[in-house]
């Protein structure tokens, strides 16, 4: 379970506060929407509460621990192995095939070859079965995103956290994303939270985060 | 981290070649520079070391001065004028009391062997040719345990002069321009009478043109007898034990006697000298190319952590920590400095190899090239501190980087 307790979020100096003390609790196995209109705060909400920003105040806790109460080590040991990031972007490495950015992050803790059978089986799910050792630049947008999804879920997190993972994607495509990270919530235990700005993607989710100028809306 | 360093190494071969090239012509010229420099010197101080003594006693020149001349003619007058003051050396220098320093030298524990000496400025003559050299007496048996003399002979028998009768052995230049052949009668001037003929029993080659075109050595008794100076001598040459202990040797007995007493090092402090300015050159311009090199490195990264931010970024997502992606960057530098080191190191061995076949004036024999492994330790130690340095920096920045400025910003 996560939760997240009055957080806030100032940039700047003076500061500007983006998030006015948002508290809530996501339910271990949901599927979360957080949307708002531009500048309301989701992004920096959905980084605030994954470790990747730190919260001006407040608390955010997994499962009872609070992350800043985790040191550094402990905090990328969190990130490699209980969650995943899936961007607007797919930033994958343009070097590696594939396969090999799929596996990057169990590369870390040396399991990439343990895991090498899970990320082929991925990637055959996800259609791209026949590209595996082809590099980002030969594949399509849709089909790239599909690997940082891929590459998202080989670690078998507990959490995935998604910024707007269908914004660079046609509606076709973003759809099929959609279904995959609905899919994963369904078969595995990973909580899934993502900002969109489709009403429809949004609409998906089990629990609707609404922003409005940082403050969460009922 | 190894995996991606390498692919990102891979990924740009026209970048990373210039880079391992940078490095490699720095280390190749390290070494180059420095086999050319060391053997050189080497080679130098090794002559001077083996064909001269450790330390010389030699005796000093006593200049002729109004003063020695008013006590010995004029004791008995107060004021004596000079109209013109007396001036010039005094005629001939020798050591004084040559036993009492035989006598010394031989309680000596430090001492080796130890030669009398007697040498004198002359015109060799041959023919039609004459020619300016040094003429030196030796003890024969003692020379040969205090230099190397014996073992340059090309011609001939060093062993000849030990009986005397006016044999002597010269450099291989001066027998050429002479155009002196063994047994032949080469005739010595020394000045003050008509020349003397001596037989040519021996020619040697050390392979330093001062030495082969100038000097010659016959027996000690012939020497004095030819400059008309029985039983005087005018150096000792002394081998010690152990060559570092020449110059406390020489600070040690220059206390208690006017003599010159002069290690091998004082009596050519101007060649070392050289020698010291020449390493400081060659430091230099090693500094500068390593400099260069490592521009080239620190350029490559700090470019490469620019364009590889995005990468970066989702490495650290990914739960990568500061570290890791230092040691990224850190790889690159230190592959790319130690394989171009290593590069170098074949390189500088080959053209060493090369310029080993070579001759330069001043020298009868090829380059002498230093192929010391310390030589080649310090290149890709130099090789490797260079790529440490210049890589940290950008390594150090790539690590610093903050994961959510990079994915916020988009890039």
């Amino acid at each position: 379970m996560i939760k997240v307790d009055n957080v806030k979020k100032s940039f700047g100096e003076p500061p500007i506060e983006i998030l006015h003390g948002i508290t809530f609790e996501i339910p271990d196995k949901s599927f979360v929407s957080i949307t708002g209109k531009s500048g309301s705060g989701k992004s920096t909400l959905l980084y605030s509460m994954s470790t990747l920003d730190h919260p001006t105040s407040g608390s955010v806790y997994f499962d009872g621990v609070e992350i800043s109460s985790m040191n550094e080590k402990e905090v990328h040991e969190f990130r490699n192995l209980k969650m995943g990031f899936i961007f607007q972007f797919h930033y994958l490495l343009p070097e590696l095939s594939a396969l090999e950015n799929v596996l990057m992050p169990a590369r870390r803790t040396g399991q990439h070859i343990a895991r090498r059978k899970r990320a082929v089986d991925l990637l055959t799910e996800f259609g791209i079965e026949e590209k595996l050792d082809r590099l980002p630049r030969q594949l399509s947008g849709g089909e790239q995103q599909r690997v940082a999804i891929a590459r998202s879920l080989i670690q078998e997190p507990k959490y995935i956290f998604a910024d707007e993972p269908t914004g660079n994607l046609d509606s076709a495509n973003g759809e099929i994303v959609m279904n995959w990270l609905k899919k994963a919530t369904r078969d595995s235990n990973t909580t899934v939270i993502y900002v969109t700005h489709d009403p429809d993607f949004a609409a998906l989710a089990d629990q609707k985060i609404l922003l409005k100028d940082g403050r969460l809306e009922i | 981290m190894i995996f991606l360093a390498f692919r990102h190494i891979f990924a740009r071969p026209k970048q990373s070649l210039l880079t391992l090239l940078g490095v490699s012509l720095g280390t190749t010229a390290f070494i180059t520079f420095a086999a050319i420099m060391t053997g050189f010197q080497t080679f130098i101080i090794d002559q001077l070391v083996n064909n001269d003594a450790y330390v010389k006693i030699s005796a000093k020149e006593k200049m002729v001065s109004e003063k020695d001349l008013n006590e010995s003619l004029f004791k008995e007058k107060n004021h004596v004028f000079w109209l013109t003051s007396p001036s010039g050396r005094q005629e001939s220098a020798k050591i004084n009391y040559p036993l009492g320093w035989f006598h010394k030298l031989d309680k000596d524990t430090r001492v080796l062997a130890y030669s009398p000496l007697i040498g004198a400025m002359v015109l060799y003559i041959k023919g039609g040719i004459s020619l300016s050299g040094k003429l030196q007496g030796v003890d024969p048996v003692n020379q040969a345990k205090v230099t190397n003399i014996a073992s340059y002979m090309v011609q001939g028998d060093y062993q000849s002069l030990a009986g005397g009768g006016n044999r002597i052995i010269i450099g291989i230049g001066l027998a050429t321009k002479l155009g002196a052949k063994l047994k032949d009668t080469i005739l010595i001037s020394v000045g003050k009478s008509d020349p003397i003929p001596f037989k040519l029993s021996g020619i040697y080659k050390t392979g330093i043109v001062n030495l082969d075109d100038t000097v010659g050595y016959a027996h000690l008794r012939d020497v004095q007898s030819a400059l008309s100076r029985p039983s005087e001598i005018t150096d000792i040459a002394i081998r010690l034990t152990a060559v570092e202990d020449s110059q406390a040797f020489a600070a040690e007995y220059s206390e208690f006697t006017d003599e010159k007493v002069q290690s091998w090092d004082q009596s050519n402090a101007s060649i070392l000298s050289v020698f010291s300015l020449q390493d400081f050159i060659r430091t230099f311009i090693t500094v500068a190319i390593m400099i260069v090199a490592s521009f080239g490195i620190y350029n490559i990264l700090n470019i490469l952590v620019n364009q590889k931010r995005k990468d970066i970024g989702i490495l650290r997502s990914f739960g990568y920590d500061p570290s890791e992606i230092q040691n990224l960057f850190m790889i690159q530098g230190l592959f790319l400095g130690i394989s171009g080191g290593l590069i170098g190191l074949v390189l500088g061995f080959v053209m060493s190899l090369y310029l080993s076949t070579l001759k330069i004036s001043g020298m009868t024999d090829n380059m002498r090239i230093n192929f010391s492994p310390k030589l080649y330790l310090m290149g890709i130690g130099m090789a490797i501190a260079a790529s440490v340095i210049s890589s940290y920096l950008p390594a150090r920045s790539a690590g610093k980087l903050n994961p959510i400025d990079i994915v916020r910003s988009g890039e």
